[in-house]
């Protein structure tokens, strides 16, 4: 007999899943609905949201069968590869997602207005 | 190896599960961004046409003005220019001839062609802005053109203004003056009417104006058309000063199919 609070909890896992999905679906919706001119895939948050529902939809099912199959072998095996695989996915799609952000900060800083009150500080300065 | 053993051999739940899962996933992100892909194209498609009709509005606006300062020109140059020349040498010819008679004579005739001068020069300043509409306002502008139309005798216009308590502002009565005098010129040009009857009310902030005439007439989808195709100036005027009024225009048919009705909504703005 397990201890309670020792080894896996598939049904919280699996619900916790369940409502990231659909968050991430509702963030999808609402961005389809949404009239942004902007390309979608540009955005950083876009990214950061296709990593979680890749994520979380890849490793959903591993998850769920843990609890009750962590005895076979054949699953532990599994569970490694499927497990690795989407973790590497989920990484280089954060990447991606801090490639954007960083993009971002350099557009911002290209697109700032110069300070055109230099001159008046220099010459404030100088007086 | 195992995995693949697994995965293609004997598939597994597990695999399986797995892989429609992330293979929705895919799906569910390739249809969002294709679908968005299609929309922003879609967007920059009306804003392309948006634009081109902007375009051609300020060319058609551009080419009115120049149209009209050419025809003020050839006014000026061909009949104000002439009679002024005569003039000069009515008077030149005084200097030569010392008779009192002749002397005489031609001062007079001097003094007729400067007077004809000046009427042509005050119809000119007339067709470019009519001094009842400044003086005397819309309603009393609307009349003396009706009542100008009456005298030609081939066609018998009315107007009559229900409401026009609160007049709108001197701006916007010139641009609905402009409209309905484009809109009276193509009726007797075009649709062979017997009669025009303006009508005028107010409801709200909205002033109405309607022209009934029973020629021939055009449609709202006429008006749409027309107006993107057509190569006359006329109707484009028509639609790039009811933009600058923020109003509407309505052409349409009675029921009985009798009589065509344009209608122009203005809303009141207030007076600068």
């Amino acid at each position: 007999m397990k201890e309670k609070g020792v080894g896996f909890d598939s049904f919280a896992i699996g619900i916790e899943s369940i409502i990231i999905l659909l968050l991430c679906i509702s963030f999808l919706f609402i961005q389809i609905k949404g009239s942004n001119n902007l390309f979608i895939y540009s955005t950083f948050n876009f990214w950061v949201v296709i990593t979680f529902l890749i994520y979380f939809a890849g490793t959903f099912f591993v998850y769920l069968l843990t609890s009750s199959m962590s005895e076979s072998v054949a699953f532990q095996r599994e569970y490694f590869i499927i497990n690795i695989s989407f973790n590497i996915l989920k990484d280089i799609l954060l990447c991606v997602a801090m490639t954007m952000k960083s993009n971002d900060v350099v557009n911002e800083q290209k697109s700032g207005i110069p300070d055109l009150d230099e001159d008046l500080f220099i010459s404030k300065k100088i007086n | 190896m195992f995995f693949l053993q697994t995965a293609f051999g004997r598939p597994s739940v597990l695999i399986l599960g797995t892989l429609g899962m992330f293979f929705m996933a895919i799906t569910l992100v390739s249809v969002v961004v294709f679908h968005q892909r299609r929309v922003i194209r879609f967007n920059k498609q009306i804003q392309k046409m948006e634009e081109e009709r902007q375009q051609m509005l300020l060319r058609a606006s551009i080419q009115f003005q120049e149209e009209e300062r050419q025809r003020i020109a050839a006014d000026l140059h061909d009949d104000a220019g002439p009679l002024l020349a005569t003039a000069r040498l009515y008077l030149n010819e005084n200097l030569i001839h010392q008779e009192p008679a002749v002397q005489l004579q031609s001062i007079f005739s001097a003094k007729q062609i400067i007077d004809d001068t000046i009427q042509l020069i005050r119809n000119i300043s007339h067709s470019l802005m009519p001094p009842t509409l400044k003086n005397f306002g819309l309603e009393a502008a609307v009349k003396d053109l009706f009542d100008k139309i009456n005298g030609s005798g081939v066609i018998n216009a009315s107007a009559r203004f229900h409401d026009n308590r609160q007049r709108l502002s001197d701006e916007q009565e010139l641009l609905v003056f402009r409209i309905l005098q484009e809109l009276v010129t193509n009726i007797i040009k075009h649709s062979s009417a017997g009669f025009i009857h303006l009508t005028q009310n107010a409801q709200g902030n909205i002033v109405y104006f309607r022209i009934h005439h029973d020629g021939k007439g055009i449609l709202q989808a006429d008006f749409d058309k027309m107006e993107h195709n057509s190569s006359g100036l006329g109707l484009k005027n028509i639609q790039s000063r009811i933009r600058v009024l923020n109003g509407k225009i309505f052409f349409e048919i009675d029921n009985t199919h009798t009589y065509y009705k344009v209608t122009i909504e203005v809303p009141r703005q207030p007076n600068k």
